[in-house]
């Protein structure tokens, strides 16, 4: 669902997210390293304080014990003087008896909330976070001011800090951060958004170029050394797609063209023969002649429509093909016999050479190769000779038919498979112009290829490749 | 022999009748699904030789009147019409029992060349020997004999010959001489028919006074007197 809507976003709008959202961790990622070092100092820094007051006190004591009131006088001078760590300092005896306090720490944090402290006498206890009733968080530590003295006393010092100023700095600085991470973040989108939009741009102008291309305009093209590298690629493939589709549309229209010629010679003749016999009466004999010529011209379109038929289905890959493993010899030498009057007639020899077996639908195989031959057997002279040769191995099969004919100009091989294309539109020939299409498209059903050479007065090579297995 | 042809379009149906009708064979007509189906099982004695079925009929397709056809005890045969050629349409039709297709649009030749072929199907032998006047072809042995004397015919004439001498007088169109003798069977350039049907007469029919193999313009040879 997410991803589905995500693959409708724009890609400005992606870009402008992805973007925020990379900088915003990264921004999120810098404060939490910089607020946690932070933290992490203030409390080293107060608990170092602690540390090196109870060393000081500890010195301080080594020498002599004071009296209570110098005790009381020792603990209120550290009210005082210190920065921004208020210091809250209690003595008390192994009895738990307070010998001095600062003023008023009795009622906030009372004796019972500091441990004693464990193991060896100069231990101190790691320091315990408290929340104190009016509000303020205190870090509490306690331990043995010194060995015990001649009357056996060992006294406990209680030590606690006032965590509040480093707090309040501590939170107004998280505010500034977390404003920090707002505005930026505001301008990092825009600023992206300005980004990708100046970006994509040229997006938009390969969008306005493309849309230049009309059917009547399709000879125009976009690649311009101006585009971008990344565009530069679909600039050239969208020209290539342009120069395929206006041959294909070039070829279309052709078609077209010569189809409505194709169809229109048999009409025409079907036409002005029934009008002309029908203007008057004519005899039984008269009648049949033209009946009988108009089911010539019919033969003739209905194989035009065949054949069209065929192609487009074999241009859709509607014709399921069976596919036989065939001796390539015996189907060329019954294709050959089918050749053999007429071409005794045209006195032209044929001969089939070679052998080997192909994998192909028998009855489109036959119509390939006899579609060839006919083409050969046309532009044969006579006394010529037509060869249908096989040669097996290197992974496909080769039937070639050669002839000893006129051979076609260079400039007619790449449209010969075109339909309708005619070398010589003006000589009258035998067949509708098809034939080679239907070759080839037998061949693209079979995964083959089909290949032609010419040489103009030598004569011309086509060559079936089918691929085995 | 009676046929029953089940055809909705009214034109199509007409000239199928009046085809076979002059070739001797007796037609009746349905012009929809369920009135074709009524009439090949009703009458019980007066049985239909073949049916010619439109695939595509109102009421009750060709393939749902086939395959009701085939439940009936013994079945006449099935040539069916199409005008759908695809291979599936025809695989289709010949496993639900049809016994031939034809794809419209089709020459009258052909549709009476196989509903003939259908007909004599079981009756003769396809190596069985043929007489025709003087001639006589023996098909198996791949030999033909004209006034006592031994045509010289290679295979493929004589199946030529025998071709055209079982359609009885009738023309058989290029398009079938191709496909039965030569195993062409798609669209192929009528000279080489022509070509070798010259070649045939020469042989067959030159060296003696009355010409047995004819040219029926635009539809195909006869062979007969």
């Amino acid at each position: 669902m997410i991803a589905k809507r995500w693959r409708q976003w724009s890609i400005a709008t992606r870009l402008i997210v992805l973007f925020t959202a990379a900088t915003c961790l990264l921004m999120l990622g810098t404060f939490a390293l910089i607020y946690g070092a932070l933290v992490r100092h203030n409390r080293e820094e107060d608990l170092a304080f602690m540390r090196s007051y109870i060393a000081v006190m500890r010195s301080d004591l080594m020498e002599e014990f004071p009296g209570t009131a110098q005790l009381q006088r020792e603990v209120e001078s550290f009210q005082t003087g210190v920065g921004t760590t208020a210091l809250l300092v209690r003595i008390i005896n192994a009895e738990g008896r307070t010998l001095a306090a600062t003023h008023g720490m009795d009622q906030l944090l009372p004796s019972d909330l500091f441990g004693r402290p464990v193991g060896l006498p100069d231990e101190s206890r790691p320091a315990q976070r408290y929340l104190a009733t009016n509000g303020r968080e205190y870090f509490l530590m306690t331990a043995w001011l010194g060995p015990a003295n001649e009357s056996g006393e060992r006294w406990l010092l209680q030590l606690a800090t006032d965590r509040y100023e480093k707090q309040l700095f501590l939170r107004r600085f998280r505010r500034t951060l977390i404003l920090l991470m707002i505005c930026g973040m505001g301008a990092i989108a825009l600023a992206s958004r300005w980004i990708v939009h100046r970006g994509l741009l040229p997006l938009g102008e390969v969008a306005t170029a493309m849309k230049r291309v009309r059917p009547s305009r399709l000879d125009e093209r976009i690649s311009s050394p101006g585009w971008p590298s990344e565009l530069t690629g679909l600039a050239a493939a969208y020209d290539d797609m342009l120069d395929r589709l206006e041959d294909s549309f070039t070829r279309l229209s052709r078609f077209s063209a010569d189809l409505a010629h194709e169809l229109r010679t048999p009409l025409a003749i079907l036409r002005g023969e029934t009008e002309v016999i029908l203007s008057k009466s004519r005899t039984a004999e008269e009648y049949r002649e033209v009946l009988e010529s108009s089911l010539e011209e019919i033969h003739r379109l209905s194989q035009v429509i065949d054949s069209l038929l065929f192609l487009a289905r074999a241009e859709n890959a509607a014709i399921p093909i069976e596919r036989h493993e065939l001796d390539a010899g015996r189907e060329l030498t019954a294709v050959m016999e089918f050749y053999d009057a007429a071409a005794a007639e045209a006195e032209v020899s044929i001969s089939v050479e070679g052998g080997g077996l192909l994998l192909a639908d028998p009855l489109l195989f036959r119509r390939a190769v006899s579609n060839l031959v006919t083409n050969a057997l046309q532009h044969t002279p006579r006394g010529g000779h037509i060869g249908l040769l096989i040669e097996a191995g290197g992974g496909e099969t080769l039937i070639s038919v050669v002839d000893s004919g006129r051979g076609i100009a260079r400039e007619h091989l790449p449209r010969l498979f075109d339909r309708f294309y005619r070398v010589d539109p003006s000589r009258h020939q035998i067949g509708n112009g098809l034939g080679l299409s239907i070759v080839r498209s037998i061949m693209q059903l079979h995964g083959g290829k089909v290949s032609i050479e010419s040489r103009p007065g030598e004569g011309t090579r086509v060559t079936l490749a089918f691929p085995a297995g | 022999m009676r046929i029953l042809l089940i055809e909705d379009e009214k034109k199509t149906a007409a000239f199928i009748r009046k085809g076979l009708e002059e070739h001797d064979l007796e037609v009746e007509v349905a012009i929809d699904g369920p009135s074709g189906l009524a009439l090949a099982r009703g009458c019980g004695d007066q049985r239909f030789d073949l049916i010619i079925l439109d695939v595509m009929l109102p009421g009750l397709d060709g393939w749902e009147v086939l395959g009701q056809l085939r439940q009936s005890p013994s079945p006449p045969p099935v040539l069916f019409l199409t005008a759908r050629d695809t291979v599936e349409d025809r695989v289709r039709g010949l496993e639900e029992g049809a016994d031939d297709y034809l794809i419209k649009p089709f020459a009258f030749s052909e549709l009476l060349a196989r509903v003939r072929s259908i007909l004599r199907r079981n009756r003769q032998r396809k190596d069985e020997k043929l007489r025709m006047a003087d001639l006589e072809v023996d098909p198996g042995m791949a030999k033909a004999i004209r006034d006592g004397r031994h045509l010289h015919l290679t295979p493929k004439e004589v199946q030529l010959l025998a071709l055209l001498m079982r359609n009885g007088g009738e023309p058989v169109s290029r398009a079938v001489i191709a496909e039965a003798v030569w195993g062409m069977g798609f669209e192929t350039n009528s000279n080489m028919i022509e070509a070798a049907v010259r070649r045939l007469r020469e042989k067959v029919d030159e060296p003696f006074e009355t010409r047995l193999i004819h040219n029926v313009r635009g539809v195909g040879y006869r062979c007969g007197l």
